[in-house]
């Protein structure tokens, strides 16, 4: 009964918790955006559809488990309450509907929390119903602790030189110094935290502060720092979602251990069941990592893991520490001489460190590029690092960081504004005399642009789209101007930045495209996803692709199949064609875990989705061989894009969400023209280029000559032959995640990245020259102020222009 | 009296001193003890003091956009040998910059 008690408190808190997490998500717009609308996360929509089935399965096992409260004896009433409150709340749940959408905040805070109060009022009747434990353990000393910081330490320490190397980042090999840095502070820093947790648990034992609500303040501190801020849930709501988590984790946590205790059993296997969760858990990370790292969100996984193997190496050493050596260190003296010693210890490294290139003469030692590399193969440290030293390093960078997130994921509804690149440019107005070309932009999500060999002459799998790129125009330096298909595809479509909100709706006012499209009397073959249906318009008249295919399910192979069907039904129909589709094989949610067909190798490149590439590239070369055969090709302009990169390994980083680094800024652009327009247009290719030039571009291939309607408009990549194309080596574009408050600056010609990362407070300088190999560059003070205030002013402007008020 | 004391005073001193010392360390000592940077004033150096720009450029020869700047003045100054070279070094630096490219053309 007892295992079965504690199964079903488990199980529980499992529900209860996804729905919480549910209800976040949908309470934070760019998660529900592009987790749940897209049906990212196949089990977590199950999971809703289910529901209310599990509430009651729940309820019902939750009612056996309380048969011996019910009867009789303490916490008879408030188990009483429990089940009825609960079979009321399930009624509700069964005749409506209780979870929360997207567009409703107030429900989805509401529901938020009160998928908690259940496991608080379990928690509560357990550990009012059970035996009563010691929280505050035996204080084993600081030694024993400081044994734990190394143990952590070396976890995680000794996986890290192998995981750099697979990475290409800091190899043992050639970059020992390095590594050495990484691997010391990382020492420094766990050695500094568990002391000064030490030091904590000390002065709460002292004022008879319990232990568990220095847990739930720990915990919810974590949970807003690593899980609440990089899905863009921060302020006051942050904080209080956060705390009331950790509240009921913890008396979850208590409740359970109450039970546990119940039968003598239970009470004396404390010990050893400290000492098996002390090596089980770092071993279970040990290999855990690895697998996180893949499908992780900006390391917030692989952060939670590592904490979770120091508090557990924590509380182990706490309640072990006497046991093993009674006595030894206790003494107060001896204790403070060592906390001195630490001090000592982490006060050389943050003075040292930083100034090794001055002592060892060795001015290419960058410290700072040493420990963010490093930090990626240690999750461990990377969360201390955050906790250490973040928004201190430098002056004005907690304002800096301060600004980007209040300017990020804005919350106060934005009214729409007209981006207009022609003036009176009125549906039907453009010629129908059957001159306008067809319009097929495939913007194929996360496709990078060194995948193909247009881009990159190590590729050999992709030689339709090189045909296609020698009879087309490809842009050397594209980039994308938000990381994160959320706000790069409505920037496309718009033609310039759009704010950082998801969404300002309507939308038609700011889609330029779709004005131009309808000057042209375009006949619109749009796929279906939760972008277009809610922002593009699927009006009547729009042939609809992939209708009946769930989104995360869109490739290119199958969209084309249908967009030659659609074309080959309505061949008669003499309007001019706009076909659109994002296709989402390369998503990292489908490249992951993919598997390569037997025979094919792809030596140097991530083979899951190098082979997806190969596949689109068939399809995308039959499509055009179909174009031809109908004779639509000659007159057609055919944009080959992708709305943004995607890490796969580098530096440790997996897919793009709300991290934005050169790989996932930059962009394939490949426009082929029709022959007649070729002939008027001329182009610079290895001018900077953005994907809101895509649209700016349109109009001026189809007669309409666009004017800028705001510096953070795009302007076309073509200009009449004869003129000079307007140079754009002196302008910085700001760029940024779409998902967090992480801004860059593009400059130089597209040779300079500069970003800042107001979540984990950091930044750097790119060097993406040709051939430089996107390095890391020192930075100056002047440097670094010049960038921010160049982005400070470029926000300020969307903020004028959408005009919402700056914090 | 000192006996009495004396266990307050250490109570005081430890934890909860050594707790200040130590946040102060570790919140504080970064900014405090960051080393100063070589810094200069090139990033906003102006595009019409040649000799700024020639400082500059011998501080940071990788500068390609400072190296184009700098033969673009050359260039309006009638210079065309010094802005020619002033070109080729940022196309050494980047040789596929059509801009630069069609510049050095003109200069032909």
């Amino acid at each position: 009964m007892r295992a079965f008690t504690i199964l079903v408190r488990v199980a529980t808190a499992i529900f209860f918790l996804t729905t919480t997490v549910y209800a976040i998500l949908t309470y934070s717009p760019f998660a529900y955006e592009q987790f749940i609308q897209p049906n990212m996360i196949a089990w977590l929509s199950n999971f809703v559809f289910l529901h209310t089935d599990f509430y009651w399965l729940m309820l019902c096992a939750t009612l056996l488990t309380l048969a011996p409260q019910l009867q009789s004896g303490r916490g008879r009433t408030l188990a009483w309450v429990y089940l009825g409150v609960g079979a009321i709340v399930g009624g509700l749940l069964t005749v409506t509907r209780v979870l929360p959408a997207g567009d409703t905040p107030v429900r989805s805070v509401a529901v938020a929390f009160a998928a908690l109060v259940p496991l608080l009022w379990l928690g509560l009747i357990d550990c009012f119903t059970g035996e009563r434990g010691s929280q505050d353990g035996r204080g084993g000393g600081l030694s024993a602790v400081l044994v734990a910081a190394v143990f952590v330490w070396a976890v995680f320490a000794v996986a890290a030189p192998s995981r750099l190397h697979a990475a290409g980042g800091v190899a043992a090999s050639n970059a020992t110094p390095q590594l050495i840095i990484g691997i010391a502070a990382s020492l420094a820093a766990h050695l500094a935290s568990f002391t000064v947790a030490y030091l904590v648990v000390t002065a709460a034992r002292q004022l008879r502060i319990p232990i568990s609500l220095l847990v739930a303040a720990a915990l919810g501190i974590a949970l807003h720092e690593v899980v609440l801020a990089p899905i863009s849930v921060t302020g006051g709501v942050s904080w209080l979602l956060a705390l009331a988590i950790a509240a009921a984790v913890t008396v979850t946590g208590l409740g359970i251990g109450a039970v546990a205790r119940r039968s003598p059993v239970g009470r004396q296997r404390g010990d050893s069941q400290s000492v098996v969760a002390a090596v089980l858990v770092p071993l279970a990370a040990f290999v855990l990592v690895p697998i996180l790292t893949t499908f992780d969100w900006g390391f917030m996984l692989q952060k939670l893991t590592a904490l979770l193997v120091a508090a557990v190496a924590f509380a182990a050493a706490d309640r072990l520490g006497s046991w093993i050596r009674p006595g030894v260190g206790s003494g107060v003296g001896s204790q403070a001489a060592l906390t001195a010693a630490v001090m000592g210890f982490y006060t050389v490294a943050v003075v040292a460190i930083p100034r090794l290139p001055e002592w060892t003469g060795d001015p290419r030692l960058q410290p700072a590029f040493a420990l963010d590399a490093y930090s990626a193969a240690d999750p461990s440290y990377r969360v201390l690092r955050q906790f250490l030293d973040t928004d201190q390093a430098l002056p004005g960078d907690a304002e800096f960081y301060a600004f980007l997130r209040a300017n990020s994921s804005i919350k106060v509804p934005l009214r729409p504004v007209d981006i207009d690149f022609a003036r009176n440019l009125k549906p039907n107005s453009l010629p129908a005399d059957g001159s306008l070309p067809n319009i097929f932009l495939f913007i194929i999500d996360s496709l990078r642009r060194d995948y193909l060999s247009a881009y990159n002459s190590q590729v050999t799998f992709t030689p339709r789209i090189a045909a296609f790129a020698k009879d087309s125009f490809t842009f050397d330096r594209a980039f994308s101007r938000y990381g994160g298909t959320g706000l790069a595809v409505p920037s496309i479509w718009a033609g310039a930045l759009v704010a950082h909100k998801q969404y300002v709706t309507p939308f038609a006012p700011m889609n330029a495209l779709a004005k131009l499209l309808d000057a042209g009397n375009y006949r619109r073959i749009i796929t279906r996803d939760h972008i277009t249906e809610e922002l593009f318009g699927l009006e009547e008249g729009t042939s609809v692709l992939d209708y009946r295919v769930d989104e995360m399910m869109h490739t290119f192979c199958g969209t084309m199949s249908e967009l030659k069907e659609e074309l080959r039904a309505h061949a008669d129909d003499r309007r001019p064609l706009f076909a659109h589709t994002r296709p989402l094989d390369l998503h990292i949610g489908n490249t992951r875990f993919a598997s390569v067909p037997a025979g094919e190798t792809y030596p140097g490149f991530f083979a899951p989705y190098a082979a997806r590439v190969r596949q689109i590239d068939g399809c995308f070369g039959d499509f055009l061989d179909e174009l031809r055969r109908t004779g639509r090709y000659d007159n057609s302009i055919i944009v080959l894009m992708s709305d943004h990169g995607d890490s796969l390994g580098e530096g440790l980083r997996w897919g793009h969400g709300y991290t934005i680094v050169p790989e996932v800024l930059r962009i394939p652009l490949i426009v082929r023209v029709p022959a007649a327009l070729r002939d008027r247009f001329a182009t610079d290719r290895t001018r900077v280029s953005f994907a809101t030039d895509v649209t700016p571009s349109l109009y001026a291939l189809l007669g309409v000559t666009p004017a800028r309607p705001r510096p953070s408009a795009g302007v076309s990549l073509f200009n009449e032959q004869g003129t000079e194309p307007p140079s754009r080596r002196h302008d910085a574009y700001m760029v940024a995640s779409s998902y967090g408050a992480v801004y860059g600056l593009v400059r130089h010609n597209g040779r300079r990245l500069y970003i800042a990362d107001a979540i984990e407070g950091r930044d750097a300088i790119y060097d993406l020259t040709p051939g430089a190999g996107d390095a890391r560059l020192g930075m100056t003070d002047a440097e670094r102020q010049a960038n921010r205030t160049l982005i400070r002013e470029q926000i300020a402007d969307l903020a004028q222009w959408y005009g919402y008020p700056q914090p | 009296m000192n006996d009495a004391r004396s266990p307050a005073v250490r109570r005081l001193l430890w934890p909860y001193g050594f707790l200040l010392v130590f946040v102060f360390i570790v919140r504080m000592l970064p900014a405090i003890t960051r080393p100063a940077g070589a810094d200069d004033s090139c990033e906003r150096v102006s595009r019409t003091d040649p000799a700024a720009m020639e400082r500059c450029a011998a501080i940071h020869p990788e500068d390609a956009e400072l190296l184009i700047d700098l033969g673009d003045w050359y260039r309006e100054a009638g210079d065309r040998s010094r802005a020619r070279s002033l070109y080729r070094e940022a196309l050494n630096i980047d040789p596929a910059d059509g801009e630069v490219r069609r510049r050095m053309d003109a200069l032909r």
